[in-house]
């Protein structure tokens, strides 16, 4: 399992749970779209400040090689699982059924 | 449930899930790091503290971002079909 799989594996939990499991659906939403928008370009210009500067550095069997950024294509699915996944998972919890609960 | 509650156990579960694949990926060499650019405090002696804040920073600003724009714009969450 190189990297490449992972951010595929990491891509396809987080749709599935977001759909699915979770329920948040976050990915039909505007308001998700719009958030990932802006913090998209942030993640090029940080994925670019830490291979540029050799801070973080990708072995070249683990990753199928394109980049943007400096940084493999990878991270970037592997960055959008993560916020897509952090926003489900939050706005199901904001459900007012479940904060009862607590 | 209090906001900093209900951030904490989102980033926990995000946690579980985010870090075996990182470990994984930093155990394999995926990924490596210059060691003079970073702080020294390492999990498992290979897991820079560095990285392991990544995964609280990261789903930190974008629930702050998801915040600050459900406000600005105005939408819903809740108008589309749940």
């Amino acid at each position: 399992m190189i990297y490449s799989d992972i951010a595929l594996d990491a891509v396809m939990v987080a749709v599935l749970l977001d759909l699915f499991i979770v329920r948040s659906k976050m990915m039909t939403r505007g308001i998700f779209w719009l958030t990932y928008t802006l913090i998209f370009p942030f993640q090029l210009l940080t994925n670019w400040w830490l291979t540029a500067n050799k801070i973080v550095m990708y072995s070249d069997a683990e990753i199928i090689g394109r980049r943007l950024a400096g940084a493999p294509v990878e991270d970037l699915l592997f960055g959008f699982s993560l916020i897509l996944l952090t926003l489900s998972l939050w706005e199901f919890f904001n459900q007012k059924e479940f904060s009862k609960q607590f | 449930m209090g906001k900093l509650r209900q951030f904490l156990l989102v980033d926990a579960l995000i946690m579980i899930l985010y870090l075996g694949w990182d470990i994984w990926a930093v155990f394999k060499k995926s990924w490596y790091f210059d060691e003079n650019q970073i702080i020294g405090w390492q999990l498992f002696d290979r897991l820079p503290i560095e990285e392991i804040l990544f995964f609280v920073i990261v789903p930190l600003m974008g629930i702050l971002t998801y915040s600050a724009l459900l406000k600005l714009t105005g939408w819903s969450t809740k108008d589309e079909a749940r």
